[in-house]
């Protein structure tokens, strides 16, 4: 019963990420983008928290999953004026870091931190141009974020944007909606 | 004419313009037959044809004087001349006139009554925005209404709606000081008038939504024309969403401080629907999306 609960708070996350995960061969041999091998999480601190005691919630939190077979993850903090912490998954292919960070997410909503959950960043690189898919909880789905590949600092490729969404609706849950379509600059890893 | 023809027609854009020329037509044709034989408002639409011929006539000048632009000659603005003389010879028109509006909005469009007769104007704000190929995509796109005669195509479809709109505003000012035409002539002249008047309202809204949406059927097609003359879709879109960026609505905050703010933008944006119907111009994203499936399906190659 507790189980199929946690499943439940948990199944539009780990649907997405298992997309994700089954991504791997039309996003590489169709579309020619590839992962870096890592994906971050990234977590609202609480009201009454600063960043660093939301960094040491976050690794206890985790603790668990600290084995050989177990996700390989670290928390550090951003550099924004609010600093943010951010779980950073390290796994070698796009299907087994899917899964890692689908790992990391279940755990931090099976300790209430579910809600603070802003985002998880699947960095890739698609001719030597760093592309990034976002995926939001609140939305419940990916969304492209392309900063402009020699542009001004915090410039997007926006026509870029558009066509990955287009590219790739069928095999990752996706928002059409553009309003939605935030960027993150000054990723930490 | 030359016309260049590598990549095919699009049919249906075409179909779809036809459709609602078509449309526009028959409620003229009603319109007309309604005035002649139930208002015999004869006078007044001669007064609105003397109206539109001489504004149609004018328009090259009365639009760039509206718009505060300035003819400038190839030696104070040369790079500017160099790229409308190639696409219009691409083209196959003869090369307009070319005019700056000292305006920061970035804005671009053409007029003229014939090609001849015509300018392309781009403001100061534009030039300052777009790199040099993205504006060879706006200049293109304005190039391509003239040289599919845009100008003369969307003066004959309004030219009812301006009748209409004349008449309605004639109507108002009559039963406002109650002399003329209605309530001496007693109570059936009366609701005539009533009538009428609702008549026209009727068809300049009608007429309203149908020359909208044919303008945006026409800015697609410029846009595809613009593609076919510089054979580059994606400029042409990186120009339209550098012109729109706020207008797209993409966020320009980060995520995490838009995470903050969004609880007081809960309330969907309304009346989307609606407006849609009166706007001249295709959504921005559409036309984008647009541009980019063109480049992908047509010159775009992997690799």
């Amino acid at each position: 019963m507790c189980k199929f609960l946690s499943r439940q708070r948990t199944g539009e996350w780990s649907e997405a990420h298992e997309a994700m995960a089954r991504a791997a061969e039309p996003f590489e041999q169709v579309l020619d983008t590839y992962t870096t091998g890592n994906a971050g999480v990234l977590v609202r601190p609480s009201e009454e928290q600063d960043a660093v005691q939301a960094k040491a919630e976050l690794e206890r939190a985790l603790a668990h999953l600290k084995s050989s077979d177990a996700p390989r993850w670290e928390v550090v903090l951003d550099e924004s004026e609010h600093p943010h912490p951010w779980v950073i998954v390290k796994d070698s292919g796009l299907p087994a870091l899917a899964n890692s960070t689908r790992i990391v997410g279940e755990a931090l909503v099976s300790v209430g931190i579910g809600p603070r959950v802003l985002a998880a960043i699947y960095p890739f690189t698609w001719k030597g141009q760093s592309i990034y898919w976002i995926y939001q909880p609140r939305i419940r789905a990916f969304t492209p974020f392309a900063p402009a590949k020699d542009g001004e600092p915090e410039t997007r490729d926006h026509p870029l944007e558009l066509r990955m969404e287009q590219a790739a609706r069928k095999d990752i849950p996706t928002s059409r909606a553009i309003k939605e379509w935030y960027p993150i600059w000054g990723l930490p890893f | 004419m030359f016309q260049p023809r590598r990549i095919g027609r699009d049919n249906q854009l075409r179909a779809r313009m036809l459709f609602t020329m078509l449309l526009l037509g028959l409620v003229y044709g009603l319109f007309l037959w309604f005035l002649v034989s139930v208002a015999g408002a004869v006078v007044m639409l001669s007064i609105a044809v003397v109206l539109v011929l001489v504004q149609f006539l004018l328009s090259d000048k009365l639009v760039l004087t509206s718009m505060r632009a300035k003819v400038v000659t190839p030696e104070e603005a040369p790079e500017l001349h160099a790229t409308v003389d190639r696409l219009a010879m691409t083209a196959g028109i003869p090369k307009p006139k070319v005019a700056i509006a000292d305006m920061s909005v970035p804005n671009a469009f053409a007029t003229g009554r014939s090609q001849k007769h015509a300018a392309v104007a781009v403001t100061t704000g534009l030039l300052r925005l777009l790199n040099e190929r993205e504006l060879e995509g706006v200049l293109a796109h304005e190039i391509s209404h003239i040289a599919s005669r845009d100008v003369q195509v969307m003066t004959y479809a309004s030219f009812l709606s301006v009748v209409a709109s004349t008449l309605m505003s004639l109507f108002f000012w009559s039963a406002l000081f109650g002399g003329g035409f209605g309530r001496s002539r007693g109570g059936s002249a009366g609701s005539y008038i009533m009538i009428a008047y609702l008549v026209t309202i009727l068809v300049w809204v009608i007429s309203q939504v149908l020359i909208a949406a044919l303008s945006r059927y026409r800015e697609y097609a410029a846009d595809r024309g613009a593609a076919l003359l510089t054979n580059r879709p994606r400029d042409l879109a990186s120009a339209l969403q550098r012109i729109g960026g706020s207008l797209t609505g993409l966020p320009q905050n980060d995520l995490r401080r838009a995470e903050t703010l969004n609880a007081f933008f809960i309330m969907p944006a309304i009346g989307d629907g609606f407006a849609s119907l009166f706007s001249t111009h295709p959504p921005m994203a559409r036309r984008i999306e647009r541009l980019l499936e063109l480049e992908r399906t047509t010159i775009w190659l992997p690799g």
